[in-house]
Formats: structure tokens, C-alpha cells, sequence
């Protein structure tokens, strides 16, 4: 990395708010920075890799990969939702390449042998000789897909590649306990027409920090001014676990003449809900919002470091909601989404700038962003010291 | 006349040498060929029991059943619970 102008000072990061320093440019440029992160927050985290959706009905199978490591996320006959390493226990094969159905089993394209959607390995063709597919030195017992841990929560695919993460519902206690009142809705996602993708060329960090402050909302969202204003918004900040922002007026999307809300309401909600609505960064890397009357989740695919798959799903309270509200409800997030693009890819092009010193921030608007930066730093830096430790000790 | 044939881990077996070719039939040898290009595993399944029971040598017909068992394992075709039952049945498989 080069550090021959602005110091590297990842201590800055964690003072007070008003004192801080923001990520230096290496945590969005550098590919060493890329990797250690991969590690340190994406794979020892709790982190959202595709939604159930994706893989509605028994036997479809995504293929993925998710912080450098090929998954396969795949819905098994009994209809839990499952995610693997995409690798044969033979070779080292990748086993399905492309997202589908797996009529039977998932057969390893180059010697055959086959598993089970619940991982089980159930074929070694050959593997005693041809037409022999026992051996005693092969165990299919033992050789079933390393299968890594995963939980649905918010129809979200959240995966512990490390599977050395605090069980979910630790982790997130502090989450699931503030939004409560949506546990037991069910979601319906809205299909086709409710997800969209947006490639945009940023570290996905920035993804993270400009979704999670209210701050930039009149520069860059001037459509919301209308009727949100900046001072209509609140911050969230639970250390440690997520950050984001609230409004207390939201309006629901209005179908044309007669002025009736589109889209029913969740279940059971209390008078908060009515106006309000949240939108806040679950750590690492997704971004969640919610609704009296529908909800979406972010999914934040890092591609390298300065590129990211921005995959958005929405969901509402009931199924088989009118398609062309559906679709405009899709196209009034998409437009705002799309406005952030320019400022995410614009602090990318700025982290080229080796003067900058990891930036300072507004002591009253940027606390959800210090949130965030803070808990990224503080993973880092316990890792480098464990490291260090481990070094020191040999 | 045999040949010798040693496989990892396996006893050294004296073997003779494949008494089928589906060069031999070439019909089949055509289907098979076909079905592998239109990537039809069903139908490969159904083509390779098929070709297990023209065959007398015992190893031969073990080597097709296990095409057409994993075939059938692949298209999730029912027949591979028969499949497998006759493998089993001559101890090729678990």
C-alpha cells in the first residue's frame, strides 16, 4: 500500500466522533486492504449472500461467490434453505455453474460423483474400479459438502464463512429486538419487477456509509425535500452492529386519482409505524429498510476494490399485488438508488487522492457513518494484533 | 487373452477384456452418442441399462448400471431406486 503522504492511522478512526478520522484510502484501494477485509468482515461476520427467494421451490440451486469463496445456495427437498462450498469433496471441482433446478442430485461434472441437496454424499461411481463405486478408503460419510453456516432472517441468506461468528440471533439481538413488530410478518417478495441490480464502481463500504446517514439526503435526493426533510430524520447507532436513519414522514406510494394507498400494511403495527420508516445498514453488508407496507433488502456483492453488485429486492405484507404498482413503486427506489451512484463512485475516484487523510467528520450528521467506520477498524485492528501475537509468539 | 489391471487401493484383478463394444450395436452406440449431445441424462440412463442388459461379462454390465444409475440419479429419474438395488445387489455399490 502506499502510505508516503496522509498517514496510515487506523487508531484515528477509533476516537470520538468529533475527533476521528474516517478509513484511510487503502481500506478502498488496496487489493492486501481488499483481502484482509474479505476476512475480518465479510467471512467472520454474519454476512447476506442472496435472499430465499432466489431459490423459491425445492431442489433450485444459486451459485455464488461471496468474499472469494464459490457457495452454492441451494434449497433442499425437505425445503430448508442450505449453503455449501461449490467444490467437490473429489477434486476440487466447481459443481454447478450456473443457477437451476437440481432435478436429483448434484452431479460433479467431471467424475460424477453425486450429493444430495442436504449435502449427503451418494455416489462415487468408479471409485472402486469401473463399475465398482465402493471403496474402503472412501468414507462417503465423511465426504458429504462442507456445508457453511447460514441463517434466513428477513428472507435474507446471511452466511458465517468462518464459522467463528457469535450464533446469529446473538449477533443481531440488538436488531431483531428494535424492529420487533415486523418478526412475525411475512414477507412476499414482489417477484421479477420488485429487483434490480446496480453495478457501480466503489469499495462496497461506501455503499454501507452513504446509505446510513441522513446528512447528504438534500444535496443528493433534492426530490425528497418535498415532504422529508433533513430535520424529519433521526440517526441510529447500536456500536458494533449497525447503523442508519429514520424518518418520522414517510407517505405511502399513492395510486393515482382517488389518492388510495397502493400497498396493505403489515400486520399489527403500532402508531410509529404510520409515518415512519427506517433505513438502516445491518454490518457488513446489507442494507435494509422498512415500512407499514414494504420492506427491501440491499445486498452488497464486493467485486474487488473498487467495484460492487448492488442487488435490491423488495418485499410487501401480501402476495400477487398489482404488477404495475409493483413496478412503480421498483422505479421510484431505483431513481433514488441511482442518485447516490455518482457520490459512492465519486469518494472512490477521491481515495486516488493520497493526501487525504481518511477524512473528518460532521460531529452532529456523521455519527451513523463513524458507527460503521468504527466497527470496520476495530475488526481490523484485533486481527492484526492477533496476528502480530501469533508472530511474536513463534 | 486378459489383461492385468491394478486400481489404487484394490486388489490386482485378472480381468478379461471388455466382451462389449457399443461399437457393437451401433444403434445404440448412435442413441447414446445422441442423448450425451443433447445433454438427455433420462434418456442416458434408460440407453445405459439398456446397454447393461446386452452384455454378458459381469464387469461391463456393473460399469453401464452405474452410468445408468447416476443418470438416473441426475435427472432424479425414479428408476434409480431399482438401479441402485441391482448394483447393490452385486455388491458394486452401497
Amino acid at each position: 500500500m502506499s502510505l508516503t503522504d496522509a498517514p496510515y492511522d487506523l487508531d484515528a478512526v477509533l476516537r470520538p466522533l468529533g475527533e476521528a478520522r474516517g478509513l484511510p484510502n487503502a481500506h478502498y484501494t488496496d487489493a492486501t486492504v481488499f483481502a484482509e477485509e474479505s476476512t475480518a468482515l465479510l467471512a467472520e461476520t454474519w454476512a447476506g449472500c442472496a435472499v430465499a427467494a432466489q431459490v423459491p421451490e425445492p431442489g433450485d440451486a444459486l451459485p455464488l461467490t461471496f468474499a472469494g469463496v464459490p457457495i452454492l445456495v441451494v434449497r433442499d427437498r425437505a425445503g430448508t434453505v442450505r449453503v455449501f462450498q461449490n467444490v467437490c469433496r473429489h477434486r476440487g471441482m466447481i459443481l454447478v455453474t450456473e443457477p437451476r433446478k437440481i432435478l436429483g442430485a448434484i452431479r460433479c461434472p467431471y467424475h460424477s460423483w453425486c450429493y444430495g441437496t442436504d449435502g449427503r454424499l451418494v455416489a462415487t461411481p468408479h471409485v472402486g474400479g469401473p463399475g465398482m463405486n465402493v471403496h474402503p478408503d472412501v468414507d462417503r460419510a465423511t465426504l458429504g459438502l462442507a456445508e457453511i453456516r447460514s441463517q434466513i432472517w428477513r428472507d435474507v441468506v446471511w452466511v458465517n464463512l468462518s464459522g467463528t461468528a457469535p450464533p446469529f440471533e446473538e449477533a443481531f439481538a440488538p436488531l431483531i429486538a428494535r424492529w420487533a413488530e415486523f418478526e412475525a410478518q411475512t414477507l412476499y417478495h414482489g417477484g421479477p419487477e420488485s429487483t434490480f441490480t446496480l453495478d457501480v464502481a466503489c469499495n462496497w463500504k461506501l455503499a454501507v456509509e452513504n446509505y446510513c446517514e441522513s446528512y447528504h439526503l438534500p444535496w443528493v435526493h433534492p426530490g425528497l425535500n418535498s415532504y422529508s426533510r433533513l430535520e424529519d430524520h433521526y440517526h441510529i447507532e447500536e456500536p458494533g452492529s449497525f447503523s442508519g436513519q429514520g424518518t418520522v414522514v414517510y407517505r405511502q406510494m399513492i395510486a393515482g386519482a382517488g389518492d388510495i394507498a397502493v400497498f396493505p400494511d403489515f400486520a399489527g403495527l403500532s402508531r410509529k409505524w404510520d409515518t415512519g420508516a427506517e433505513y438502516i445498514a445491518a454490518y457488513p453488508n446489507v442494507l435494509l429498510g422498512v415500512h407499514r407496507d414494504h420492506a427491501y433488502a440491499i445486498l452488497l456483492q464486493p467485486d474487488g476494490p473498487g467495484r460492487t453488485r448492488e442487488e435490491i429486492h423488495i418485499y410487501y405484507a401480501a402476495p400477487d399485488l398489482p404488477e404495475t404498482e409493483r413496478k412503480a413503486n421498483a422505479t421510484l427506489w431505483k431513481d433514488v438508488f441511482v442518485e447516490d451512484i455518482f457520490v459512492v463512485e465519486g469518494m472512490q475516484a477521491g481515495r486516488a487522492g493520497p493526501l487525504f487523510d481518511g477524512g473528518r467528520f460532521s460531529p452532529a450528521m456523521d455519527g451513523p457513518t463513524h458507527c460503521f467506520h468504527a466497527w470496520a477498524a476495530d475488526r481490523i485492528l484485533k486481527r492484526r494484533r492477533a496476528a502480530s501475537a501469533l508472530t511474536a509468539a513463534e | 487373452m486378459g489383461e492385468v489391471r491394478a486400481f489404487p487401493g484394490g486388489e490386482v484383478k485378472q480381468c478379461e477384456a471388455r466382451s462389449f463394444d457399443p461399437g457393437d450395436l451401433p444403434s445404440l452406440e448412435a442413441r447414446l452418442l445422441g442423448a450425451h449431445d443433447a445433454g438427455d441424462k433420462a434418456q442416458l440412463s434408460r440407453l445405459y441399462a439398456e446397454a447393461a442388459d446386452e452384455v454378458e461379462e459381469a464387469e461391463a454390465a456393473a460399469f453401464f448400471l452405474t452410468q445408468a444409475y447416476v443418470y438416473a440419479l441426475d435427472s432424479g429419474a425414479p428408476e434409480f431406486r431399482r438401479l441402485h438395488a441391482r448394483l447393490k445387489a452385486l455388491g458394486r455399490e452401497a
